[in-house]
């Protein structure tokens, strides 16, 4: 007991001496806890952040899809363009509103500015233009050049004329040639993979009236009664297009093919 | 509210990332127990810079690993548990590795079990503070860590023999050592 007393007393006197660490540690410690917390925080925040990165890959995968088959598309809009902008290139005016002398007149001068242009490029860039698919430029000088020779002998530059016509129709907007084989190739791929996006028809993928609609096709089928099977298919196309039809399609046309060997 | 929890609640309510009071709660156990962990380090180091820096530590080390805590242990055994580590880390750097490990031989029928003067005023008060840290700074570090972890830390012989990974009759006897040693020293105040 006494023990106890004296270990009591010591303990007291230790603590009366209530050391304390100088106030530069505490607020260090302090303001450490407190970054410590913001820090969490805001790796926390990142993490969410990082939470909708999957989601804006996909989405963005799923907008470049369209995107892709749009610019294929405006590709061949594009060569159409050229090749039917080229050999007409100024609107030409009605002869009802003109009379025929300066219809003429007129007409002579936009072949003549269109086949100066032409034969000055031709003329002079020939070799770039094919192998460096350089851009056509037309200086005065040469306009005045080539309007001399074009005036001397006409009918020598129609075919150059048409010639460079018919390679500038190959080239597309940004100058370079178009490759027909790889722009074919991109619409089929986009064909497909947009083909590959639809759904098989699957009891458990159609509504019920789509359920319906189908097994009265397989009737049609049956009953050999071609003609509504087809009608049939086409209204189930229109009415469900994001459906792979494929499949129908085949069916009908084995059915049909059976019923006529028979 | 916050002052009526305990360590362990504090310690958890910290750990909460998106309480309002976590950084409250990190204050509230801070001032509980900055004192007894700066003393602790300071009659550890007798090196007022080392010991500045190491008290740091000891902080940090527990905002750092404060998810790693478990609500079920007592936070001052936690505590003090990376204290010794970041103590025995000190020793070895600067070589007094051996001065820890050393257990003092000195047999306690040496120690007269005498009583313990009380102060009369407050000069022999601070006399007697004096000698009491001169005596502590004087202790092996085993008996002083036993000493200042029972009666500075509030721990039982149990919990000091956890954190120093000792067996509980080898803490109980180191302590009485320090006990009868301070007393000792404390003799001629009577």
């Amino acid at each position: 007991m006494n023990n106890e007393n004296e270990d009591q007393r010591i303990t007291d006197l230790l603590r009366a001496d209530n050391e304390q660490p100088p106030k530069a540690l505490d607020d260090a410690i302090l303001k450490y806890a407190k970054s410590s917390q913001t820090e969490n925080q805001n790796v926390e925040a990142k993490n969410k952040k990082r939470d909708w990165k999957p989601w804006l890959a996909a989405a963005s995968v799923v907008l470049v899809m369209p995107l892709l088959w749009l610019m294929s598309q405006n590709e061949s809009l594009i060569q159409s363009k050229e090749t039917s902008v080229m050999p007409q290139a100024a609107p030409q005016p009605s002869a009802k509103s003109m009379g025929t002398p300066a219809l003429e007149q007129r007409n002579e001068q936009r072949f003549e500015q269109a086949l100066e242009s032409a034969h000055a490029d031709f003329v002079d860039d020939e070799q770039e233009q094919l192998n460096e698919e350089d851009k056509i430029t037309v200086s005065g000088s040469r306009i005045k050049s080539a309007l001399d020779e074009a005036q001397a002998e006409p009918a020598a530059y129609i075919d150059q004329f048409e010639q460079v016509m018919e390679v500038e129709s190959q080239r597309s907007i940004t100058g370079r040639m178009i490759d027909h084989e790889s722009v074919e190739a991109n619409k089929a791929l986009l064909k497909d993979e947009l083909k590959a996006k639809k759904r098989t028809i699957k009891p458990s993928n159609m509504d019920p009236l789509m359920a319906l609609e189908y097994a009265q096709f397989g009737r049609y089928l049956e009953q050999g009664q071609f003609d509504l099977a087809d009608q049939l298919l086409t209204e189930m196309q229109e009415n469900w297009p994001d459906f792979d039809y494929e499949d129908m399609i085949y069916r009908l046309a084995i059915a049909e093919a059976n019923n006529s060997e028979s | 509210m916050l002052d009526q929890l305990n360590d362990e609640q504090l310690m958890s309510t910290f750990k909460q990332k998106h309480d309002i009071n976590n950084q409250r709660a990190f204050e509230m156990l801070y001032a509980r127990h900055k004192g007894p962990f700066y003393r602790f380090i300071t009659k550890s180091i007798n090196n007022e810079q080392d010991a500045h820096e190491l008290y740091q530590e000891l902080w940090f080390k527990i905002i750092n690993n404060k998810d790693k805590f478990n609500e079920q242990q007592k936070f001052t055994t936690w505590a003090y548990t990376i204290a010794r580590r970041l103590l025995i880390d000190q020793f070895r750097k600067t070589g007094r590795m051996a001065e820890l490990s050393r257990l003092d031989n000195s047999e306690p029928d040496e120690l007269a079990d005498t009583g313990l003067p009380s102060p009369e005023n407050e000069f022999t008060a601070k006399q007697m503070s004096r000698q009491l840290n001169q005596t502590i700074s004087q202790l092996p570090h085993s008996q002083r860590h036993a000493f200042l972890l029972k009666c500075d830390g509030e721990l039982s012989i149990k919990e000091i023999a956890e954190i120093t990974q000792q067996p509980h009759e080898k803490v109980k006897s180191q302590y009485r050592y320090a006990v009868n040693k301070i007393k000792l020293a404390l003799e001629h105040f009577k």
